[in-house]
């Protein structure tokens, strides 16, 4: 937590652009949401292959981070808990095609969810939350 | 009886004259031609006027007279005892001769018989009708091996003196043989009153004191006296009207089926020793055919349950073929429904920024080849779920693989070029002769080959190798791609799984399906790193 609030006093201080990491396999996605979220004023680290996700993380430091998963592939879980052990107060956004996400109980550990759809306007308001220190004391069992 | 036979001397009052049964032998004493009881029913009368005419005439006036006179009514005496044992001995010997043709009557019939009910009938007609075993009334009782209980089967008789009339007069006009044909002839039965009152009755073969399941355990004849002290403690009421009654088991290759159990409670007849021996002699003739029909019985039984069973097998499996169709509809739609949503994201996605940054320096034309791009990729997956979902009616003929393979490559050959990578082939010539839809199994080859272009995006070598393996026809394609790992290669075959950025994850189901319908199978083999081979196998024709 200590973290988190660290890198929330140090943006407000010093005006440096908002980093959103965001996961995703389907290229054409993932050029879209760079394009989209840019124009929203954050710094986009594209990240289009889960192996690279974590050492990405530790080069980059993202704010928040924009996960694709397919609930039928272990990889998109395992990239999760590998972002929650190494830093649990970096919010992960679950970003799925299927509605039925929080069925799965491996998925209850991120801070949230949006489910992908062609208006990009609910996953832009759910990264809002986290830029401004909003939604710190999120609460992960809720 | 004339009464100028009968001694007139008091002292032997009803008694006949000797003298007249010397003269007249064989006299009808009783009304009844028997042979007679020379002690009881004679008077040795001495003073009687028959004797004293004969002294007159000069017969008995000697003490020597009476000697013979004694002695020629001793001889009668014995000749008499003589002629009621011959009589007798004729009378048996009838009985037995009758008893012989009837129980040869009963095998001959049984062995004809093709039903358990029938043969029942038979047995129980032959111990109740006709002259050679005369019992009134008879029934057989079986032991059910499943159930470990002794189960009343038939019965025939009648259960009181007025049936008894009516059922007697009726058939004692048939003769026998007739009554046993037209058994064989019947369809159906209705059962008599008998039983209809025995129909239930049924007792467990462990009840071991009970005296039927201990005749039966033994197979040892009884005759039960229903009142007396042994038996009174048990029930016998669902055999009504009984004082008496035998039981025979019916004994086959050794082992118990059960008893024949008959009575006389009509006519009050005595259940003597000789006939319950006589019965044990039909039961032992009778046992085998019975054995038989209980054994064909059960065969028939069988065999309707495995048709019964082969019924329920062909209604089933075709539900169930419906079934798995529309389990596997309902993946299928499921799948389709997650699958279409990516491309329509990206669609949606870039219509929305097309007109949000058209006319500004953000717009970009990219965009739009990215929808066109991605609505052929919906088209793709369209045309490939329409391919696996339809009920495809195969176009069968006689092929030979290799020309199928070679039309293949053709079709690839600028593909290959352009991938660089070489084919090696390799074609057996011999009996690759196959019933294949060829279309169909050009599409699997093109598909395969397709991957391994894929795989090889470095270039590399395509294997292709035909040959004959006993009664199937065996297509090997190998490639010296990168391979797949184990996880992937669980999940080839899954619908919409796929491996490729840009892959359908059909092209192997529908690759499967195929080869599935044909009877033959696909196997993928792969290492990491070096390479995959797929083999194809095909039912070739003998």
């Amino acid at each position: 937590m200590k973290l988190r609030q660290k890198r929330g006093i140090k943006n407000k201080q010093e005006v440096v652009m908002f980093k959103v990491m965001v996961v995703e396999d389907e290229k054409y996605l993932l050029e879209l949401y760079k394009n989209e979220l840019e124009d929203e004023g954050y710094s986009v680290i594209p990240v289009a292959k889960g192996k690279q996700v974590l050492d990405s993380i530790k080069t980059n430091k993202p704010e928040v981070v924009i996960l694709d998963i397919r609930l039928d592939d272990a990889e998109g879980l395992e990239i999760l808990e590998q972002i929650k052990n190494y830093d649990l107060s970096i919010p992960v956004i679950l970003n799925t095609a299927y509605s039925t996400y929080k069925t799965n109980f491996s998925t209850w550990i991120a801070d949230d969810y949006v489910v992908k759809s062609p208006d990009l306007s609910e996953l832009k308001s759910t990264i809002k939350k986290y830029v401004h220190g909003e939604n710190q004391h999120h609460q992960q069992l809720s | 009886m004339n009464s100028e036979n009968l001694c007139n001397h008091p002292d032997f009052k009803d008694k006949l004259c000797w003298i007249s049964v010397f003269t007249h032998p064989g006299l009808d004493i009783q009304g009844k031609n028997r042979a007679l009881s020379i002690q009881d029913e004679i008077a040795f009368c001495y003073e009687c006027e028959h004797f004293k005419n004969m002294t007159q005439r000069g017969f008995g006036r000697r003490e020597a007279d009476k000697t013979i006179a004694m002695t020629m009514v001793k001889l009668m005496e014995q000749l008499a005892i003589k002629q009621q044992n011959l009589q007798q001995t004729a009378d048996r010997l009838q009985e037995s001769l009758e008893q012989i043709s009837l129980l040869n009557n009963i095998t001959d019939t049984l062995a004809r018989s093709d039903r358990l009910e029938k043969s029942l009938r038979i047995i129980l007609t032959g111990v109740t009708s006709g002259d050679a075993y005369r019992f009134n009334r008879a029934g057989i009782f079986l032991v059910n091996d499943k159930t470990g209980m002794l189960e009343a089967k038939c019965a025939i008789g009648p259960q009181n003196a007025e049936e008894a009339a009516r059922i007697w007069s009726e058939i004692s006009r048939i003769p026998i043989d007739r009554l046993l044909e037209e058994i064989l002839i019947e369809d159906e039965f209705v059962p008599c009153s008998m039983e209809a009152a025995i129909s239930d009755v049924k007792m467990s073969l462990k009840d071991e004191n009970h005296p039927l399941i201990q005749a039966t355990k033994t197979a040892r004849e009884i005759i039960i006296n229903i009142k007396s002290d042994m038996y009174s403690q048990y029930d016998f009421s669902w055999w009504p009207l009984a004082d008496q009654m035998a039981i025979v088991p019916l004994v086959s290759e050794g082992r118990t089926m059960g008893f024949i159990l008959a009575d006389n409670a009509i006519t009050g007849k005595e259940i003597t020793v000789d006939s319950v021996e006589s019965l044990k002699s039909l039961a032992n003739a009778c046992a085998p055919g019975l054995n038989n029909a209980i054994l064909q019985e059960k065969l028939r039984a069988q065999i309707q349950e495995l048709e019964r069973m082969n019924e329920l097998i062909k209604s089933n499996q075709a539900y169930l073929m419906q079934h798995e169709r529309l389990a596997d509809i309902g993946t299928l739609a499921s799948k389709t429904a997650h699958e279409f949503r990516i491309p329509l994201v990206a669609i949606g996605g870039y219509a929305r920024r097309i007109l949000k940054t058209i006319g500004t320096d953000k717009f970009d034309p990219k965009m739009v080849e990215i929808i066109i791009e991605e609505v052929d990729r919906l088209a793709d997956i369209t045309s490939e779920i329409l391919e696996y979902s339809r009920i495809s009616k195969l176009n069968i003929k006689e092929c030979d693989v290799n020309n199928i393979i070679q039309q293949s490559l053709n079709h690839l050959e600028g593909k290959l070029a352009a991938s660089g990578i070489k084919t090696e082939q390799n074609f057996s010539q011999k009996d690759l002769i196959i019933k294949v839809d060829p279309e169909k199994l050009k599409q699997v080859i093109l598909n395969v080959i397709d991957n391994a272009i894929d795989a090889m995006n470095e270039g590399g070598k395509l294997k292709i190798k035909t040959s004959r393996q006993k009664e199937y026809v065996v297509l090997e394609i190998s490639d010296t791609g990168e391979g797949i790992d184990k996880n992937d290669l669980d999940n080839l075959f899954n619908l919409f799984y796929t491996t490729k950025n840009r892959g359908t994850g059909l092209g192997l189901p529908v690759s499967k399906k195929i080869i599935d319908d044909h009877g033959g199978n696909i196997v993928i083999n792969s290492t990491p790193g070096k390479g995959s081979v797929f083999s194809i196998r095909l039912p070739a024709i003998q």
